[in-house]
């Protein structure tokens, strides 16, 4: 979070992460030729290299693509996704790589554009044995590049997170083409069955979390169904909502957040301003809503970041009754204060 | 608005998951079966195998590649042949891949019409081939093939009648 632009935010953990992903992925690659030579004392260090990036690009997309669920499911995987995107670059810059270097060494010898060679080489759809499995590592390839290009907070904010989130749903396009890229190419000559296991656990891991975490997430979209007074919807009752933590409830069509701290209750909406980060599983550090994806803060009774920030979030008319929390369903303009329920009404 | 994006989250990942998973096991079903070749170097190597009979052993010239060849049977299983290939001179084609051809006529230029592949040829190392059944008995071709300029090298005729003695 700053308040005025700067390229990268560098801090502490991001440079302690972005180390331990550049050492984590140059050990795979050496490793991955060292094995591969071992293995095979006939292979390249071409081939050798232009597999090891490209698996390892694969390995990283899985590796992003359990993040996601795996902190819905358990918040202690949240360290791992406060970075994510310097691994979605990263992962980016190595099947790159491994695009270039494959272009270069199995069509750049001929009188044909090596480009047009890599897209036209085996257009015979039927039989599989021949399917173009080039374009659809190349059909990858561009959404990646697309995801790379606007992973910066800029586009994000002049995209708006719900355009920029929509965009970057596009990956798990470019995975299934990745997976199949591998099937359909270099699957088909190597047959031990080690490998072609190891891509199907990867499958199975990403699909599984996401469609275990998709159906836990179903079930918090469910409305509150609780009384009405006033045109107020009760939510919970105050007993449920933990000491500087939230209780979050699906409200006139969008999640909310209500806090409770210092004896007070104050609501918000759960939609952070910065990636739409759940803010309902942040906590208050000192006196601020703190969003738990990337740390943005907001002030619970303002729904305003504190100066000289100027992130807003909704925020919601709030009352307790005893002992139970009831919440105008129609939201406040962002950064509009409400005073907050006390807990002892 | 995000409750949106999490139901086209949700279309996205269960239309991916009836796709991507099928797709790759079908990818995996329908992989080609191993090349024959692969398998007749370890009959050759193994220790346990019978021994190898030499039928006939001569020298070809295949467009401008000098080969050594000899033709070997199986002493247990005769009908069961082999052809060895050794390069005398670098056969300098890309890719070069050898076929036999029932067809004992010589080809027109391009592959023969039923050509059976035996494997690559690549460099001066000598190389195994397995020749078909319908190679037993009866006169054919040799044929090599490169696949880098996809063009016929040349070819030789190879008759194993009068070798068997007998007709398939």
């Amino acid at each position: 979070m700053s308040a005025f632009y700067r390229a990268v935010g560098w801090s502490r953990q991001k440079l302690i992460y972005d180390g331990l992903v550049v050492a984590g992925v140059a050990l795979y690659v050496v490793l991955f030729v060292g094995t591969s030579f071992g293995l095979q004392p006939d292979i390249t260090i071409e081939t050798a290299l232009i597999r090891g990036l490209g698996s390892g690009a694969l390995v990283l997309l899985t590796l992003i693509l359990c993040i996601g669920p795996l902190c819905r499911l358990d918040p202690r995987f949240l360290p791992l996704l406060y970075n994510r995107r310097h691994l979605g670059v990263t992962m980016f810059t190595l099947g790159l790589a491994h695009a270039v270097f494959s272009v270069i060494q199995f069509h750049a010898a001929g009188d044909l554009n090596p480009l047009v060679s890599a897209l036209t080489g085996t257009w015979s759809v039927p039989p599989l044995d021949r399917f173009p499995f080039e374009l659809l590592g190349f059909g990858a390839l561009l959404i990646l590049f697309l995801m790379a290009a606007t992973s910066h907070d800029y586009w994000l904010a002049t995209l708006t997170p719900p355009i920029w989130k929509a965009l970057h749903q596009l990956v798990y396009f470019a995975y299934g083409l990745i997976v199949l890229h591998v099937a359909l190419g270099a699957l088909r000559e190597e047959r031990q069955p080690g490998l072609a296991l190891l891509a199907g656990l990867g499958l199975v891991a990403v699909f599984g979390l996401q469609l275990v975490s998709g159906l836990r997430e179903r079930a918090g979209d469910r409305e509150v169904g609780g009384s009405r007074s006033d045109g107020f919807i009760e939510v919970c009752g105050v007993e449920e909502i933990p000491e500087l933590r939230a209780k979050m409830a699906c409200v006139g069509g969008e999640r909310i957040a209500v806090f409770r701290y210092d004896g007070k209750v104050s609501c918000v909406s759960n939609v952070c301003a910065h990636q739409n980060g759940p803010l309902g599983e942040g906590r208050i550090v000192d006196g601020c809503i703190t969003c738990p994806w990337h740390g943005y803060q907001y002030l619970p009774d303002r729904g305003s970041s504190p100066p000289p920030f100027t992130e807003k979030v909704p925020t919601f008319n709030v009352r307790v009754r005893a002992g139970r929390v009831y919440i105008d369903p129609h939201p406040n303009p962002p950064g509009t204060r409400v005073e907050p329920a006390s807990i002892h009404d | 608005m995000i409750r949106r994006l999490r139901r086209r989250h949700r279309t996205i990942i269960v239309g991916l998951c009836l796709l991507v998973p099928p797709a790759y096991a079908l990818s995996l079903a329908t992989r080609h079966p191993e090349a024959l070749t692969t398998r007749l170097p370890l009959a050759l190597s193994d220790p346990a195998a019978p021994p190898w009979q030499v039928l006939a052993v001569r020298q070809v010239l295949v467009g401008k590649i000098v080969l050594s060849t000899r033709l070997l049977a199986d002493s247990a299983s005769p009908r069961h042949l082999v052809l060895e290939l050794a390069p005398v001179t670098d056969p300098r084609e890309p890719d070069p891949l050898v076929y036999w051809s029932p067809d004992p006529a010589p080809s027109q230029g391009g592959l023969p019409a039923g050509a059976f592949l035996l494997g690559s040829l690549a460099g001066t190392r000598i190389r195994s081939f397995a020749l078909p059944a319908d190679a037993v008995g009866r006169e054919g071709r040799v044929v090599l093939y490169s696949l880098g300029h996809q063009r016929l090298i040349g070819e030789f005729a190879l008759a194993t009648t009068s070798l068997l003695g007998t007709g398939p």
